[in-house]
């Protein structure tokens, strides 16, 4: 009888321990949900943030992210603009157009992913397309949504091309290489390393792609960048700073070992291949994510003045409806991890 | 004109009313901002705004939709007829045509594009590729419902098998043929809009592209909304030709009146 009690005693002092526990376990369990938009599928340059699910830096910021595709660097602030998703990136440029459109919803942009942005044209010697002003009298294939397109009217100004002599060919994604591959089209826009891998990898010789990048034409703008919802950061800025943390992990693995950080990319896209989506990243990583700049102030964060410059430029071509917005109403680094943690090495 | 007559006249025009109204108050009262969804009031200046685009377009689609379409009726009818024909030519060629029905037709666009370039023709050959399947079937199954008592009494009367098609199997399928006319636009037009959105410089899939690159949400339901009224239009005009050609098979009571 007195051992039937001590075992009852003892089951309920057991039960009580599991009660406690699962109090004491219950905050710290409970993750903070997060969806965010990439700017375009599953590919090598996706890997830092895939990197950083795959690894658990986000659990361990007590985020539960989870990760989703977009068709192109415009969707992403359709996405993130009504809450349908918290965070995301896409073309920070594109996103000074649309606050400019829709000032009811105050996105701006935390975290500068392509320090230098990879919007080109690409082209073919063969097509006989070298230069910008080779463009007049010919065929541009260009998605409408494509961040790359949104930067045209720029890049024409900048290159002194007669835009009215450019027929531009509105085709999806899927079929801009297809088309310069076929010679429909004289030319493209698109990201370089997209449109440059897509065609190597169809056959297209390497020396008669010619990549411009618009950065190198006289189109001085940011990148793609990573953006929340308004609402999401006053509520919650811990977890957009947690997220941050998380995200410049990843990025540093990825930065050191790309051979392993595309492996994450790999196990979530089926058709790609490991010696293409790696020859992406790492060109994306060289070209457009560890820049002069990043190498001196680390990943994420934007100069001001670079950011106002790049405002005044898109003004150039594009009729602000409410004013000339400031570069610190876009980008707001008070979400930014210390600038000692984000050093590149 | 009865008084329930009147009822049944003013009816469309008061539902879309009432729906309206409910969209327009849901979306102030709940302040929904307009990138998420625009009030029917913001899309009605929208439609002002930018008329001219929207004209043009609209006919563009309007046109390559009716042709894709009739491309459909042409065939589809050839189609169903052959396939009605015979039991063997049924069962040979309908798995295939199944299959091709299930194709998305997302997934075709770019293929004709390769092969016939962007803007019009593959966005007529969607519309028809969309539309000429249900008209088929239809015609196909007006043609197989045939009893077989009454082909016999025609064939001891002497009736060949063109005879009995002609004066018997092609009147009794065209309630069948007219019925799917409403289907097929429909769905025509749901074939060149995924057309023009993939691949075009025309027409009201690109300019709801061009709208959406552009974060000018009221435009693109704008476009949507010029969509909706041109198939209501191809439809209720396939409606009156459905009843004009075929009244006379319409005997049931059945949402009627």
């Amino acid at each position: 009888m007195r051992r039937a009690l001590r075992a009852a005693a003892v089951r309920f002092e057991a039960i009580g321990l599991v009660l406690v526990l699962a109090c004491l376990a219950g905050p710290a369990s409970a993750q903070q949900a997060i969806k965010f938009s990439l700017d375009w599928k599953f590919e090598g340059p996706a890997a830092p943030f895939i990197v950083a699910i795959d690894k658990g830096y986000f659990k361990a910021e007590g985020l539960d992210v989870t990760i989703d595709t977009a068709p192109g660097s415009l969707e992403p602030l359709n996405r993130v603009a009504p809450g349908t998703y918290d965070m995301g990136i896409g073309d920070i440029n594109s996103l000074i157009k649309f606050r400019d459109a829709n000032p009811s919803a105050p996105i701006r942009a935390v975290f500068m992913f392509y320090n230098k942005p990879a919007f080109s044209v690409v082209a073919r010697k063969s097509l006989a397309v070298t230069k910008p002003k080779d463009l007049e009298g010919r065929k541009l294939g260009a998605p409408a949504a494509d961040g790359a397109y949104a930067q045209w009217p720029i890049f024409v100004q900048a290159n002194g091309i007669d835009a009215t002599k450019v027929t531009i060919e509105n085709i999806g994604f899927p079929l801009r290489e297809p088309m310069l591959q076929k010679g429909e089209v004289a030319a493209i826009t698109g990201f370089s390393f997209s449109s440059f891998i897509n065609l190597k990898s169809m056959g297209v010789p390497v020396d008669d792609i010619v990549v411009m990048l618009m950065a190198d034409y006289g189109v001085n703008l940011y990148g793609n960048a990573v953006f929340v919802n308004p609402r999401f950061a006053a509520d919650k800025p811990e977890a957009v700073k947690g997220f941050l943390r998380a995200l410049v992990r990843g990025l540093k693995d990825t930065v050191k070992t790309p051979d392993t950080a595309v492996e994450s990319v790999l196990k979530r896209n089926d058709v790609v291949t490991k010696p293409v989506e790696l020859e992406r990243l790492r060109m994306a990583i060289n070209d457009n994510i560890l820049t002069s700049e990043v190498k001196a102030d680390g990943y994420g964060s934007v100069n001001m003045d670079r950011l106002a410059k790049s405002i005044d430029q898109i003004a150039l071509t594009y009729a602000f409806k409410n004013g000339k917005p400031k570069a610190a109403d876009i980008f707001d680094p008070s979400f930014l991890p210390p600038a000692a943690d984000r050093k590149a090495e | 004109m009865t008084h329930s007559d009147l009822g049944v006249r003013l009816a469309p025009w008061l539902y879309t009313a009432a729906l309206l109204i409910l969209w327009e108050a849901a979306v102030r009262v709940f302040g929904i901002p307009a990138f998420f969804l625009p009030p029917p009031t913001v899309i009605a200046e929208a439609f002002v705004e930018f008329w001219g685009p929207i004209y043009r377009n609209s006919l563009f689609t309007l046109s390559t939709t009716l042709l894709g379409f009739g491309m459909a009726v042409g065939f589809g009818l050839l189609l169903g007829l052959l396939v009605g024909w015979s039991r063997s030519i049924y069962a040979g060629l309908y798995p295939m045509m199944i299959g091709f029905n299930a194709i998305p037709k997302v997934a075709v666009v770019p293929i004709l594009v390769l092969w016939f370039g962007i803007g019009f023709i593959p966005a007529v050959l969607t519309a028809f590729l969309i539309s000429f399947f249900p008209i088929v079937v239809n015609v196909a199954t007006g043609l197989a419902t045939m009893e077989p008592e009454l082909e016999d009494v025609l064939k001891a009367l002497g009736a060949s098998k063109l005879d009995i098609m002609r004066k018997v199997g092609i009147p009794r399928t065209l309630p069948y043929f007219f019925g799917s006319l409403k289907i097929a636009i429909t769905l025509a037009f749901v074939g060149s809009v995924i057309s023009e959105s993939i691949a075009s410089n025309h027409g009201i899939g690109n300019l709801m592209l061009q709208a959406q690159a552009q974060f000018k949400v009221p435009l693109i339901f704008a476009g949507l909304v010029a969509l909706a009224i041109e198939g209501i239009v191809m439809y209720w005009l396939m409606a009156i030709l459905e009843s004009s050609m075929t009244g006379w098979a319409q005997r049931s009571g059945f949402a009627q009146n």
